[in-house]
């Protein structure tokens, strides 16, 4: 089910011949969150406390992961930055201004690929486009383009359900960026997918990242895929979660699988699975 | 739909093998057969045709039927045109109310809670039984009719369009929050498509509830219709003509429904499997 080309050739070439989009030019935004904190009530009526007074930076054009236990707020965090949540304390700014909302700069791309089963690729890759009121002709050009550059070629009109996972999520990706978000929210993306699906995608979104220079915030479950492909990773504890130690990676660009190899970043890995581990036995 | 190298779709047309073209041969040979024996039996039992008609009697009285002048009370075309009518009217009018009601009561939580009780209270009640109320109310004509059908209509389009409604998921309005779509744009791009598969399944339901409404209607009275004629038939002891209005009804039956499932394969292909029925 995989694309029959190479998706790493199709993507250099498709690079390449890319030029500049018609939103202007492309640029990361820089994220500050000052003492986040969420409250959920169940249904049950009690509260529970899901993220606890994290603050951190993200500098324009960062790639920040955010990796911890699952149910630790990773995904709460991601929605209160993307202004799909209010924070019960403190307040996230994007570009010096308050999120109190969702913003059109921002672009999404959540676990499950959630795309609209009576849609086509081109179709659902246009959603967004739709819904914002922006010029659909200007914006069908590059969303092929974007297709061919996540190696989507020759599936424009292919159903999702006709899809494999990981060409699934790849029409995600191009939803989330066709608007030429200058941020993208990534909630572990790569999450369902199998392990080689998982790598070559984790190159494909270094790729595009590069080539595109927006920030990201990626959340994952994954150290490894964490280190890989981030500046900055930022660790949560287990619920409520609490920013546990944020460590800079400090690795070369472009990030090359060998490079996961060393001792710097095996010395990193373990750092954060004590953090990890020390926290889930404690509990 | 002609792109070079789109995956292999799932529901390509199935050729004709050689099993589905021996049950395709089998069908009509099997009920020939059925019917060669109920002709044969009653010609040899000597069975009064006013208790089982031979099938060549019904075929005449089909016949008859449509070729008698239009104008005349005899003709088919006028009984068949009216109950349609009362049908196809009743069915627009009662599911359109009752899908548009469904939005309102999902958007506003409120009328749901006022509705849901009372909608579930006059569910429950046999809609046929409201007929000689209502012929009471709209007279013996048309509106009596019309009124019963759109009745009977508008309950599976009510309840199976709030269960579709309320099926979306999170995901997919997160996403369109994410986007910073507006109600409307959510409703119409995710809400209203999402619940499409249960509509259809309630248009279905719905269908059903038109026609035998409508005859039962029809049965209390009235001018045309194909449920008066066979009150007609009934008192003349037409059993063949009686039989030959079923055949009617059964052949209109099956055209409306295999034209909404061809609307339905047509606007849902993406939807997986058969659709899901909520209300009975």
């Amino acid at each position: 089910m995989r694309a029959a080309n190479n998706p790493a050739i199709s993507l250099l070439n498709a690079l390449q011949e890319i030029e500049a989009s018609p939103g202007g030019e492309l640029r990361g935004s820089a994220i500050q969150a000052r003492r986040l904190s969420k409250m959920y009530r169940l249904s049950s009526g009690d509260e529970v406390l899901a993220l606890s007074d994290a603050s951190f930076d993200v500098s324009a054009g960062e790639f920040v992961s955010i990796v911890g236990p699952s149910g630790c707020g990773k995904s709460t965090l991601l929605k209160l930055i993307g202004g799909l949540s209010t924070p019960s304390q403190g307040e996230v700014t994007i570009d010096g201004r308050q999120v109190d909302g969702p913003r059109r700069d921002v672009g999404f791309v959540f676990q499950d690929p959630t795309l609209l089963p009576w849609r086509n690729v081109i179709q659902n890759a246009m959603l967004g486009i739709e819904v914002l009121g922006l010029d659909r002709a200007i914006y069908r050009t590059r969303a092929q383009e974007l297709i061919d550059l996540v190696g989507l070629h020759g599936f424009e009109k292919a159903r999702p359900s006709e899809l494999s996972g990981g060409m699934q999520q790849r029409s995600a990706i191009v939803r989330a960026l066709l608007h030429d978000p200058h941020l993208l929210l990534m909630d572990e993306p790569f999450g369902a997918l199998d392990a080689m699906t998982r790598e070559s995608m984790g190159f494909e979104l270094l790729r595009i990242w590069e080539s595109r220079r927006t920030s990201i915030v990626f959340v994952t479950h994954s150290v490894p895929e964490a280190l890989f492909l981030a500046d900055r990773v930022i660790v949560l504890s287990p619920r409520p979660g609490r920013i546990l130690d944020i460590i800079p990676v400090g690795l070369a660009r472009p990030r090359e699988l060998e490079m996961m190899g060393s001792q710097d970043v095996g010395q990193k890995a373990t750092h954060i699975r004590q953090l990890l581990g020390a926290r889930g036995r404690a509990a | 739909m002609s792109a070079p190298s789109v995956a292999a779709r799932p529901s390509q047309p199935r050729r004709l093998g050689v099993r589905t073209y021996h049950s395709r041969l089998l069908l009509p040979l099997v009920v020939a057969g059925i019917l060669a024996l109920w002709e044969l039996a009653v010609i040899i039992t000597q069975l009064n045709e006013i208790i089982l008609p031979r099938p060549t009697s019904i075929v005449r009285a089909l016949m008859d039927g449509f070729a008698a002048p239009v104008a005349s009370r005899a003709s088919y075309f006028p009984h068949i045109a009216q109950t349609l009518a009362e049908v196809t009217a009743g069915y627009a009018v009662g599911c359109t109310s009752g899908l548009v009601l469904a939005t309102i009561s999902v958007r506003f939580s409120l009328l749901e809670q006022l509705f849901r009780p009372l909608v579930v209270a006059f569910q429950s009640m046999p809609k046929i039984a409201l007929a000689p109320l209502i012929v009471v109310w709209f007279g013996f004509g048309f509106n009596s009719k019309f009124v019963l059908v759109i009745l009977a209509t508008f309950f599976p389009l009510f309840v199976n369009g709030i269960t579709g409604f309320k099926s979306v998921e999170e995901g997919p309005i997160n996403l369109m929050r994410s986007f910073g779509a507006n109600r409307w744009q959510i409703f119409t791009k995710v809400t209203f498509p999402t619940a499409l598969p249960y509509i259809f399944a309630g248009l279905e339901i719905a269908l059903v509830h038109a026609i035998t409404s409508a005859i039962a209607a029809e049965f209390l009275g009235g001018q045309l219709g194909l449920g008066v004629m066979i009150l007609h038939m009934e008192q003349l002891l037409d059993v063949a003509g009686i039989f030959s209005v079923l055949m009617i009804l059964a052949c209109l039956g099956g055209l409306l429904n295999a034209g909404l499932g061809l609307a339905r394969r047509h606007i849902v292909s993406w939807a997986p499997g058969e659709s899901r029925a909520v209300e009975s």
